[in-house]
């Protein structure tokens, strides 16, 4: 299999690096993945944020491999991944969120065996991240920290030059120092050889820096998807003051969250149009309305705590 | 790839491995310290090449032990040991395809069966030029063949082998593989009668090896198809 050019006018147009058309994956009972669309464009960062149990570490080990949905495909570089062959895993770099790595290998050993499996494989890369990460090359692995551990993780997958490169809530439980040095090594290989990247994780100030795309999953679906540059622009947080003594009478389909206290009323809309201000305000008792824009955070928290109300609600 | 998941192997068992080379040798040693200090009736009245020959067929004997054992630990590791820490998933995740990863493990197995029939076929015709030498027929080391050693072995191994494929870790695989053999031979003897069949006693050991090397590829190949095709290690 031959990668697409990556050149930007080709990103643009040519088939994505990754998509997943109607991905589920059932755990007895449990839907852990539902139904799930992701596209992400050729030498594009795509950002998947979620709570834990959205789906997001499922939906990953179904893309790389270590567990089979139920239903759905999966496509890599435009062709369905049906049998995983030596050189489409060889295109594939990954870090988990907790690193199995052989244990009783030095740091050294891990880096010969993992390098003698791709062609790729850039030792100078590789020379360059053991220094910035100041990982004991002589030290077994069961002897590394977990931030050690986690940067070891991610210099065995740069270093092979991947064209994809999944990361699991890499940074998860790293001090803020390694997340740093985690992060900057990330976007050292964006600048380096351009791959495409898919990064989970719960940290919205990691995906936010990062991402050129955000997805927000929960419950097993995606339940935002927009450019980095654009999320601030969709969302939008509506702030009005209602007229004394009254409630709300009408809340547009698009609200994600609502909250009213005293007079204030609150309410974050998805996707935002001017329009919506003046449908509030011709259905509401509302004395005066504005609009402000979220934060990232924000913008995550108002979305999973509006399904969690919306879910209590159809539960009642 | 495959000589890189070799080298991985084997040093995931090195152990296993060692033992396989380093126990002839120790129990040689041994076998030779007990027999020459105790100097009990076994040797009483014999010369030293007959002594030599108690000496050698004892670390036979011993070694075959020793080689039983680790045949089991062996066939029970391989596949268990990288699941039981989840090193696996790592592995899983790298560009070596599932049938690289068995067949660097058969190979480590193979390996270890080479050495095995190596060590009794060096240490059996000893046995057998000192026999010679020393024109005694009292001590002959014809109990058992070089193919009923490898036999035995590659039943041991892969019944281990082959519960080992759906075990975590190689505590029940290796128990199983242990008692195979011991099984086996009743198992063999009920068939016999079932189907009433006389075999002359002679030929029952060749019968029982031979049924338990057949036991044993059956179980290498049920084990290699059912880790070629589980999903999640």
């Amino acid at each position: 299999m031959i990668a697409p050019p990556m050149s930007d006018v080709d990103s643009e147009v040519i088939i994505p690096a990754v998509r997943l058309t109607g991905l589920s994956k059932r755990f007895r009972s449990q839907v852990a993945v539902d139904r799930l669309n992701i596209e992400v464009k050729c030498g594009s960062i795509f950002g998947l944020l979620g709570p834990n149990g959205a789906g997001k570490s499922t939906t990953i080990r179904m893309l790389v491999g270590l567990t089979s949905p139920d239903d759905g495909e999966i496509e890599l570089w435009g062709d369905p991944i049906e049998t995983r062959s030596v050189e489409l895993k060889q295109r594939i770099g990954y870090v988990p969120e907790l690193h199995r790595l052989y244990r009783w290998m030095t740091v050294h050993e891990i880096i010969r065996f993992t390098s003698a499996f791709y062609p790729k494989w850039d030792d100078l890369l590789c020379e360059q991240l053991l220094a910035q990460f100041e990982l004991p090359t002589s030290r077994r692995v069961s002897k590394l920290s977990k931030g050690m551990t986690a940067k070891l993780g991610l210099l065995l997958a740069l270093s092979s030059k991947p064209d994809l490169l999944v990361l699991d809530e890499p940074t998860s439980g790293l001090d803020p120092i390694v997340r740093e040095e985690f992060l900057d090594g990330i976007l050292r290989s964006k600048q380096d050889h351009n791959p495409t990247i898919l990064f989970s994780s719960h940290h919205v100030d990691d995906v936010s820096r990062i991402s050129d795309r955000i997805g927000i999953m929960d419950g097993g679906r995606l339940i935002l998807c927009e450019e980095a540059s654009l999320i601030q622009e969709r969302v939008q947080s509506i702030r009005g003051v209602l007229e004394d003594g009254r409630l709300p009478q009408w809340i547009p389909p698009q609200a994600v969250w609502s909250r009213v206290n005293r007079r204030d009323w609150q309410l974050t809309v998805y996707p935002y149009e001017k329009r919506i201000i003046e449908q509030i305000k011709a259905n509401n008792p509302v004395a005066s309305l504005e609009t402000e824009s979220l934060s990232l955070d924000d913008i995550f928290k108002h979305l999973i705590r509006g399904r969690k109300a919306s879910a209590r609600v159809e539960g009642q | 790839m495959l000589r890189t998941l070799f080298w991985k192997d084997c040093r995931l068992v090195r152990l296993v491995l060692w033992g396989s080379i380093a126990s002839p040798i120790l129990l040689f040693i041994a076998s030779a310290i007990l027999v020459f200090t105790i100097k009990g009736p076994l040797v009483e009245g014999r010369t030293t090449i007959e002594t030599w020959t108690v000496v050698v067929i004892a670390t036979i004997s011993t070694n075959l032990a020793v080689a039983y054992v680790l045949g089991g630990y062996l066939g029970a590791s391989l596949l268990t040991l990288e699941r039981g820490d989840q090193s696996i998933e790592f592995l899983d995740c790298l560009p070596p395809l599932r049938r690289h990863v068995v067949g660097s493990k058969l190979l480590v197995l193979l390996g270890f069966l080479a050495i095995q029939l190596f060590v009794f076929l060096a240490l059996h015709s000893s046995a057998r030029q000192l026999v010679e030498f020393s024109s005694n027929s009292g001590s002959t080391p014809d109990s058992l063949s070089g193919l009923n050693i490898f036999e035995m072995l590659l039943g041991v191994t892969g019944i281990a082998w082959c519960a080992s494929s759906i075990a975590k870790a190689p505590a029940i695989p290796l128990l199983l593989g242990m008692i195979s053999p011991p099984v086996m031979i009743p198992i063999i003897q009920l068939s016999l009668d079932w189907f009433g069949i006389t075999v002359p006693y002679s030929q029952t050991t060749d019968l029982v090896f031979f049924a338990l090397m057949v036991f044993g590829i059956g179980g290498i190949a049920l084990g290699s198809i059912l880790y070629l095709f589980q999903e999640g290690l």
